[in-house]
């Protein structure tokens, strides 16, 4: 494992962690719709760090790892992107927010490692 | 207030975010993002809330300019708790009221956006998706074998089956190639049930 990657997987399992203590302290302050979300929150995360542990895997080298990684990242959010869609066409404000939890993740790790890009020398 | 719109009220009184949304509101109307600024919590999630309560018959909105005022029902919160207590219930109608939330518990299950997903496998539930399904056809109007196939086929695939099954369980006829949908009684609990999205 290369040091982008053990970043990588510190980072998805940190905020793994992270949203499942929001949850339990959203759970223990009444909030148990947000803290659903957080758990949905935690959830994705976790989907993440077993597509890196499964490239680690299964892929030959670093190389092979990281394309293995970005393209899982552009495609498993379709299915979101697209269910989004559907609800915002049906006015289905409760799946809508659901699909944004889900993409809104996404778009955290995206932005994560566009910064450690910036930041390598 | 029924008791299951009451059941409806508290489950949804019963989370600390939608209680400050409240108080909010109980000061003066907001929209979304100031309500959102207020508690600290992304639009997005101040709108999941409001949908609920507004379900809940606890705010109503309204369209001002570009922006969508939410306002508390106050009515609602005048009414005692002690008056909602003292409402009878009548077994048959909280029966009556069982069944249809079954009812459209399984129709959520099954149809989305319109569309029946899977044809259930359970007769009891098959029975209710019919029903549904048979809605789509207008009593003593005559329909051709290939208008069913159409109308059926715009929810789901299987339009064969479907068609067949309608027949089978006497909510429709056929009678020289020409299909009808069998008058349906005034007391169907069906009437009361809807389709998702």
């Amino acid at each position: 494992m290369n040091q982008q990657q053990e970043r990588l997987m510190r980072y998805l399992t940190e905020q793994s962690a992270a949203c499942l203590a929001k949850q339990q302290a959203l759970a223990a302050d009444e909030r148990r719709d947000e803290a659903a979300f957080e758990q949905i929150r935690a959830n994705i995360f976790e989907v993440f760090r077993t597509v890196l542990t499964t490239a680690q895997n299964t892929c030959g080298d670093d190389a092979a790892i990281q394309t293995f990684f970005v393209q899982r990242l552009a495609q498993i959010p379709g299915a979101w992107t697209n269910a989004l869609n559907e609800a915002r066409a049906h006015h289905d404000t409760h799946q809508q927010h659901l699909q944004h939890v889900k993409l809104g993740v996404v778009q955290e790790i995206r932005r994560e490692m566009a910064r450690w890009e910036v930041e390598a020398p | 207030m029924t008791e299951q719109e009451a059941i409806q009220l508290f489950k949804c009184l019963a989370d600390k975010s939608r209680l400050q949304i409240l108080k909010s509101l109980a000061q003066e109307d907001m929209d979304v993002e100031r309500l959102a600024g207020r508690l600290q919590l992304t639009s997005s999630t101040v709108s999941f809330h409001l949908k609920k309560l507004a379900e809940a018959g606890a705010v109503t909105a309204r369209k001002s300019q570009y922006y969508m005022i939410y306002s508390l029902r106050r009515e609602l919160f005048e009414t005692s708790i002690l008056r909602i207590l003292q409402e009878q219930s009548d077994e048959a109608a909280q029966q009556a009221q069982r069944d249809a939330e079954y009812r459209q518990k399984v129709i959520d299950s099954f149809f989305r956006y319109g569309k029946l997903k899977s044809i259930p496998a359970q007769r009891k539930k098959k029975r209710i998706i019919l029903e549904e399904l048979v809605k789509s056809f207008r009593e003593e109007q005559p329909y051709t074998e290939r208008e069913v196939n159409e109308i059926i086929g715009a929810m789901h695939e299987d339009y064969c089956t479907l068609r067949r099954e309608l027949v089978g369980e006497g909510l429709m006829v056929r009678d020289g190639g020409i299909y009808r949908r069998v008058r349906q009684e005034d007391s169907d609990p069906t009437a009361e049930s809807k389709l998702p999205g």
